[in-house]
């Protein structure tokens, strides 16, 4: 894998640029200048090129983009990493009879990982889990699964949660990557990755191509092996810990149903995102798809937005994604929602405040309907 | 920074002949943020956006530096005018987009 961009240019006439054109040093030659060729190397190819005489300048990558996201998040009504912990703590301490906070797991940076235990006893045999936030970007994304355990909660007395909280579980973990979020807010708001130290001196892997069914067997765009990308998979499948902790959790609990939001686009998503192929079990497939046009039309009925139900790879190829891993790993209905808005034009990840809560109006039937479905008693 | 090196929302366009899915086929190192019929979303580095304009595997419509789209976004959330991000047209031909 490359491993860093550099411009490389050369004062001495014993190292002249064309050489590196045609000798065979393996380098991928991206620009070239009158007096510098700009390529991807390895370190040590980068060494190499220094003691045959050339001046190697490495380019980085990205360059955070410091701002007042610092401020302005929680002037903008979205939690912070901070508010969300005391606004799950509240709301567990306020139902201390349905609701428990659970530390998950850690991050790389040793943030815990929250999730909220919402459900009349432990070890119902019918559990359903919401996630949020596996991109740090995503802000939208924390605030519709937290506002759900919030309803949830303040709805526990009536029908139909109080039958479901009787009955079943739900599982909310409303920011899966909390430093990820926290490096949106205070240094690049369009960071996607979680913080890990990549070997080489990049940073970041997506945890939503890091789950372990047929993990890594894209190399794209949108789910690459090169750890300076967006999407990078990682090292292997599981090795970051925020996807361990949901890993976990799912595994642990047999969690029957996973519903994962991001954003943006307005898109329903159902299994398989690594392949354009369908889901081979006709009955799966149909109870997914069923599933995601219902949701289409839930939401579609609250303020008339419009979100298309479809297959995951329909947008675009990714491997190792949570869903892919939810059904393919436990076979159970698994749907990822792509939140607003609908396009950069309208903010696209910086979707602003005041939209937070129609969104989470329209999604609100929907992930109940979500609920329902999978917490429903087995038929027959 | 270095120019190179600039963040940039662009439009990728695949040459007559190619399709988006072979485009996002391939390897090339660019945050997709929509994907729509006939073109992608796209951020990347100014050095990777020329690098694809000079392979000739898409034609790059530079829509803003990041650092400008940031700015103009939140801009029009705090006034609630209509100033849109990038050209007008940018939002013609999306069916969708974005980030799973
Ligand atoms: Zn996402």
């Amino acid at each position: 894998m490359a491993s860093l961009i550099a411009r490389v240019t050369s004062s001495s006439a014993r190292s002249p640029l064309t050489r590196l054109l045609t000798a065979p040093l393996g380098l991928d030659v991206w620009e070239v200048g009158p007096d510098h060729v700009v390529l991807q190397a390895e370190e040590v190819q980068a060494d190499r090129l220094e003691a045959m005489g050339y001046l190697v300048e490495q380019l980085q990558m990205t360059e955070p983009y410091v701002s007042a996201f610092a401020t302005e998040a929680a002037a903008a009504g979205y939690h912070t990493v901070a508010t969300l912990e005391q606004d799950l703590r509240r709301l567990a301490d306020g139902h201390p009879e349905i609701a428990e906070l659970v530390e998950i797991g850690r991050s790389v940076e040793g943030r815990p990982l929250w999730a909220l235990r919402i459900g009349e006893r432990r070890g119902s045999a019918r559990k359903v889990a919401f996630f949020g936030c596996h991109h740090a970007r995503e802000w939208i994304s924390v605030e519709v699964p937290y506002r759900l355990a919030e309803h949830l909660l303040d709805n526990s007395s009536s029908e139909p949660v109080q039958g479901w909280l009787q009955q079943g579980e739900v599982w909310v973990a409303p920011m899966v990557n909390p430093d990820g979020h926290e490096h949106t807010r205070t240094t690049d708001r369009l960071w996607r990755k979680n913080r890990r130290r990549n070997e080489r001196g990049s940073i970041g892997v997506d945890p939503n191509r890091n789950y372990g069914y047929m993990w890594g067997t894209l190399d794209v765009s949108t789910s690459s092996h090169v750890p300076s990308d967006q999407t990078y998979v990682g090292p292997r499948a599981f090795s970051e810990p925020e996807v361990r902790a949901v890993r976990d959790l799912v595994a642990r609990q047999l969690i029957g149903g996973v519903l994962s939001y991001h954003s943006y686009s307005q898109l329903v998503l159902y299994p398989w995102g690594y392949t354009d192929d369908a889901i081979e079990d006709e009955a799966d497939l149909s109870s997914m798809r069923g599933l995601a046009e219902d949701i289409q039309d839930l939401v579609k009925g609250v303020h008339g937005t419009t979100y298309v139900a479809q297959q995951a790879s329909q947008l675009y190829p990714t491997a190792g994604d949570t869903t892919d891993w939810t059904y393919g790993e436990y076979d159970v209905p698994s749907l990822t929602i792509e939140l607003r808005p609908a396009s950069a034009l309208e903010g696209g990840f910086i979707l602003p405040a005041d939209q937070i809560e129609p969104c989470w109006e329209e999604n609100r039937p929907a992930a109940l309907e979500f609920i329902r479905r999978v917490l429903a008693p087995p038929q027959g | 920074m270095t120019e190179g090196d600039e963040r940039w929302i662009a439009r990728l366009t695949p040459p007559a002949g190619r399709d988006v899915a072979a485009l996002l086929g391939m390897s090339l190192a660019v945050d997709v943020w929509e994907r729509h019929v006939d073109s992608l979303v796209v951020a990347a580095s100014a050095a990777q956006l020329a690098e694809l304009e000079r392979r000739g595997m898409a034609e790059v419509d530079r829509w803003a530096t990041q650092g400008e789209y940031e700015a103009q976004v939140r801009n029009r959330a705090a006034t609630g005018d209509g100033a849109e991000p990038g050209p007008a047209g940018a939002a013609k031909g999306g069916e969708q987009s974005d980030a799973i």
